[in-house]
């Protein structure tokens, strides 16, 4: 039980954050916590020389596809509260918190793949052949969502400064 | 030059910026539960197909022991049942060899369009009755 409460607690950030990226819904903290019950009840699948990471964002990455299958919503599903916005203090830019909420928009209208190797490469630090392994695709593949997806989150800010 | 890694690493700042809740202070004893829960089932389901093999173990020795004819007929029984399998397979094998290569495509081809109709017309709606 103690080598489960080290991974939970050493990988439910990451994981969290990943479910939370593709669902956008309170089912993220379920599915993390299925996550790390599903890696332990199957853990002579984990490969002991590949890191850990990308094998528990593979069996997330899974369990968010097939509840998003089920919800038939592939592309988007209704936002709700990212969590309590932060105070606006004096340091936080109205321009600066429009781009933010520009770029959230951006990231979510892009198709699976991109937004998942954006996310796993941007917020996770993740190398492209960790994501590789988490996504199950060649790293062709990763640099491609990768380019293809910050080209569109580019644009998506650019037309948002140009009125 | 270096505009690339700039780009990158200012979306990266702008992406990390993002808003995301955390997870509740609860999540680690709700995904000790759930493991606790899972582990609980698996042993429960292991338990449950060992009494169902013990049960059909239990039931082929009756059968056995109530036919009186001891294990020289199960043996017996399992040979003819290899020949007879070992029979139908290279009867099997044989048809496979004569037929030509071109006939099995067109059958294979013929049933798969045959199913894929089927399934089609399975998810066309319903047609309603113009009055």
């Amino acid at each position: 039980m103690a080598a489960f409460d080290a991974l939970v607690e050493r990988f439910h950030r990451p994981v969290y954050r990943f479910c939370w990226r593709l669902l956008r819904s309170p089912d993220a903290e379920d599915l993390a916590q299925d996550t790390f019950v599903r890696a332990f009840v199957h853990f002579e699948r984990f490969d002991p020389e590949r890191p850990v990471l990308p094998w528990l964002i593979a069996i997330a990455r899974r369990l968010c596809l097939d509840v998003l299958r089920r919800r038939k919503v592939m592309a988007r599903v209704e936002t709700m509260p990212a969590s309590d916005p932060p105070a606006p203090g004096p340091e936080i830019q109205a321009a600066q918190r429009e781009q933010l909420e520009n770029l959230e928009r951006a990231l979510d209208d892009l198709d699976e793949g991109p937004k998942e190797a954006i996310v796993l490469f941007h917020v996770e630090g993740m190398s492209y052949r960790d994501i590789a392994a988490a996504l199950e695709v060649p790293m062709g593949t990763v640099m491609t969502w990768l380019h293809r997806g910050r080209a569109q989150l580019r644009n998506a800010l650019q037309d948002a400064l140009i009125p | 030059m270096s505009r690339q890694p700039d780009e990158t690493g200012q979306l990266t700042s702008l992406l990390r910026a993002l808003p995301a809740p955390a997870p509740s202070a609860e999540f680690l004893a709700a995904a000790r539960r759930r493991y606790l829960e899972a582990i609980e089932a698996r042993d429960r389901r292991h338990v449950l197909i060992g009494l169902v093999a013990a049960l059909v173990g239990l039931a082929v020795m009756a059968t056995l022991l109530g036919s009186g004819e001891g294990p020289v007929a199960l043996v017996a029984w399992l040979a003819e049942a290899a020949a007879n399998l070992a029979r139908w397979t290279t009867a099997g094998s044989v048809v496979i060899a004569l037929v030509p290569l071109p006939v099995w495509a067109s059958v294979v081809l013929g049933s798969a369009v045959a199913a894929l109709s089927l399934v089609l017309i399975a998810r066309t709606p319903a047609l309603r009755v113009v009055k």
